[in-house]
């Protein structure tokens, strides 16, 4: 009798877990593939809709979001899905006619996650994706997306998207762009002769490794590089090996989760060599995790920058404090422009269906967003400007806007 | 050279150090129970959330006194774990007992995500500094590993051989039955066990706040690292635990020098498959 009713809780136990909120993926063992569905009607509606009837109807936009909630970088996500909350808000505030649903799936920042997300979103019938973030999960859902002919807007920034997808439009500075001005700054600003590159092995990393090396070879600069596995939890192997090669400067292009990491690496093995990073370092929850004694002195590439003489930047910062109590940051003010393009699509294409908004994204042009000025290319890139920061402790102080030509 | 590789000899042996106790303390469990914990993982993410996230963080309490007082929660969370999972899953069949354990340890992860939230945190200044020896630069992070896990296991070891209850977990781990019938409380033992295991859990989770900071996946590849370093070292036996970590540790550091860096998190795995294929007892393991 005992047995059995060990055996029922152990069964309901199972049933519970298993829909309960979202799980991770950060073991081997972990086979949880739930996922979170937030839906937020901003309007009044009729709430029997379905959702093929809410993708006809001129007067409904459902937004699909494939945020990563969970996984190895969760505030991503949740700073994402936050933006948009507040946009999708003040949208209805401000007395927007068209009713916005957000259909929010959790890619668990996993490629497959990113996968299981978009598909759902699909089938759920929404006009527009947004999300997912990373460049290696946008590559992974790519040709779904563009099978389902749905438009999608990331902040993926490898170079190995440009030109990739038909639907794909991409609402950061491609790297393309920032690791030159990363690369540059090591013979700028650091007088470079010598560098290292430290980069991660994923699409993000190595496209940024690519820029670079082409651009430190263009210029007859010397280089030698490490990599290192995101999510690696000791990189005292590469940190000294490229201290043991008499580097000017080492680029890091990783991403900011694993920059607390690395600096602490270098910090705690003595390293005195003159670092540019990517535009991790510059973001407010990564630095909670560093000392200040780390980074003074860097150099990085910002994209949020909080008070740039900007009246969306001087509106986004605060309303987003104030909804969240916590500080804008570059995921946040990335897709909460994310949002405004969309809507700015919405308007230019003439239409809440996926072909229209497509044909819109194409249109955007000079529309101000927190990160800048969106104007769409032939490649369907958005965002073309990167500001050179350089870190006063924990405080990244504007250098310079750098505009692509 | 030789600086590098003293530097990567004693991240090694540091990092050795922790896979020595994760390894310690699932053999803990193992040996009293005859289970495979697969939640050991998610309680040393627990014990740091309970030290830096409650104590600390919430409650402003000194770091010492932080500790304290999480020691005596695992413990409570130890025994409580002995109670509802271990004590009646030991006389299950080996599926439900695998099951009970994972979803165990699914359950910490959700509640920990829905208590913290999913922002990383860490405890500013914790164990961080460099020793300068000479041109050699010493994290004190790693110093203080070695010692904290020097203590803990001397101190184990000295309970384990000198106290009655110590004692009484060898007896239980060589023959339960034999120990019942010598009058030993085998269910409260294991109560004990489970206890001294998240204890154990908590300063292993404390320890690498500084490396990993306090995230809902900070233990996920020591916990690995610490199974294979219980492996090579020889399975379920404690000073075999120690000796795997250790080994375990300075391989994985040393492998930088030969292969490159990006595949070091693949060497314990591959040091556990060739001791599996050699050498299954483990180093100080014995044939069955």
């Amino acid at each position: 009798m005992k047995k059995k009713l060990l055996g029922l809780l152990l069964a309901v136990s199972m049933v519970v877990s298993l829909t309960a909120c979202s799980g991770g993926s950060d073991t081997a063992s972990d086979t949880s593939t739930t996922d979170t569905t937030e839906t937020t009607d901003t309007a009044e509606s009729d709430s029997a809709e379905t959702a093929d009837d809410a993708a006809a109807s001129s007067d409904v936009l459902k937004i699909g979001v494939a945020a990563a909630t969970t996984g190895s970088d969760p505030l991503e996500g949740e700073r994402m899905v936050q933006a948009l909350e507040l946009a999708v808000q003040e949208y209805t505030d401000n007395g927007g006619t068209i009713q916005v649903e957000l259909d929010i799936q959790d890619s668990q920042g996993t490629t497959d996650g990113a996968l299981n997300a978009v598909q759902r979103l699909i089938s759920d019938g929404c006009q527009v994706i947004i999300g997912p973030h990373k460049s290696t999960q946008v590559l992974a859902v790519g040709e779904t997306v563009d099978a389902a002919g749905v438009p999608f807007v990331s902040g993926g920034t490898s170079p190995n998207l440009v030109g990739q997808f038909d639907t794909l439009f991409t609402c950061r500075t491609n790297d393309e762009l920032t690791a030159v001005i990363g690369a540059q700054a090591c013979i700028d600003e650091l007088g470079a002769q010598k560098v290292g590159i430290f980069y991660g092995s994923d699409d993000y990393g190595s496209g940024g490794f690519t820029v670079a090396s082409q651009y430190f070879e263009e210029n007859g600069i010397e280089y030698v590089s490490e990599v290192y596995n995101s999510g690696d939890t000791d990189v005292s192997g590469q940190v000294l090996s490229l201290m043991n090669q008499d580097l000017d400067c080492i680029l890091v292009w990783a991403h900011g989760a694993d920059m607390p990491l690395i600096f602490r690496t270098m910090n705690q093995l003595g390293s005195e060599v003159p670092v540019v990073a990517a535009s991790g370092i510059a973001i407010g929850q990564y630095l909670d995790l560093m000392e200040a004694e780390w980074v003074d002195g860097y150099y990085g590439i910002g994209e949020w920058i909080a008070n740039r003489d900007s009246e969306v930047v001087q509106h986004f910062g605060p309303a987003f404090e104030e909804a969240t109590g916590e500080p804008a940051e570059m995921f946040s003010a990335t897709y909460y422009g994310a949002f405004l393009a969309v809507m700015d699509a919405v308007e230019k294409g003439g239409g809440t269906d996926s072909a229209s908004i497509m044909e819109g994204l194409k249109q955007v042009s000079g529309l101000s967003v927190p990160l800048g000025t969106y104007t769409c290319d032939e490649n369907q890139q958005l965002l073309h400007e990167a500001v050179l920061v350089q870190m006063d402790g924990k405080d990244p102080v504007e250098i310079r806007t750098i505009t692509a030509e | 050279m030789l600086n590098t590789i003293l530097q990567l000899a004693i991240s090694g042996a540091a990092l050795g150090f922790v896979y020595a106790l994760v390894g310690i303390e699932y053999s803990l469990i193992w040996n009293a129970t005859g289970l495979l914990n697969f939640s050991h993982d998610k309680i040393i993410t627990l014990g740091a959330y309970i030290v830096a996230g409650i104590f600390f963080t919430r409650m402003g309490l000194p770091v010492p006194v932080s500790f304290v007082l999480s020691v005596i929660v695992m413990v409570v969370v130890g025994v409580l774990m002995a109670m509802i999972i271990l004590n009646p899953l030991r006389k299950m069949t080996t599926i439900f007992t695998i099951m009970g354990t994972i979803l165990f340890g699914r359950i910490i992860y959700e509640v920990i995500r829905l208590v913290y939230g999913s922002r990383p945190f860490t405890i500013s200044g914790l164990m961080s500094g460099t020793f300068h020896i000479g041109s050699l630069a010493v994290a004190k992070t790693n110093v203080y590993m070695i010692v904290i896990a020097g203590v803990v296991v001397a101190a184990l070891q000295i309970f384990m051989q000198t106290t009655k209850t110590g004692k009484a977990m060898r007896c239980v781990s060589q023959n339960k039955k034999a120990s019942e019938l010598m009058g030993i409380n085998v269910k409260q033992n294991i109560c004990i066990t489970a206890a001294i295991s998240s204890v154990i859990c908590l300063i292993i989770g404390f320890m690498v706040i500084p490396l990993y900071n306090v995230t809902l996946t900070m233990a996920s590849m020591i916990g690995l690292k610490g199974f294979a370093a219980g492996v090579v070292g020889g399975f379920g036996y404690l000073p075999g635990c120690i000796v795997g970590g250790i080994v375990v540790g300075l391989i994985e550091s040393a492998s930088v020098l030969v292969i490159p860096s990006v595949y070091k998190d693949a060497v314990a795995f591959l040091v556990l498959i060739v001791f599996l294929l050699i050498k299954p007892s483990g180093i100080m393991g014995k044939k069955a």
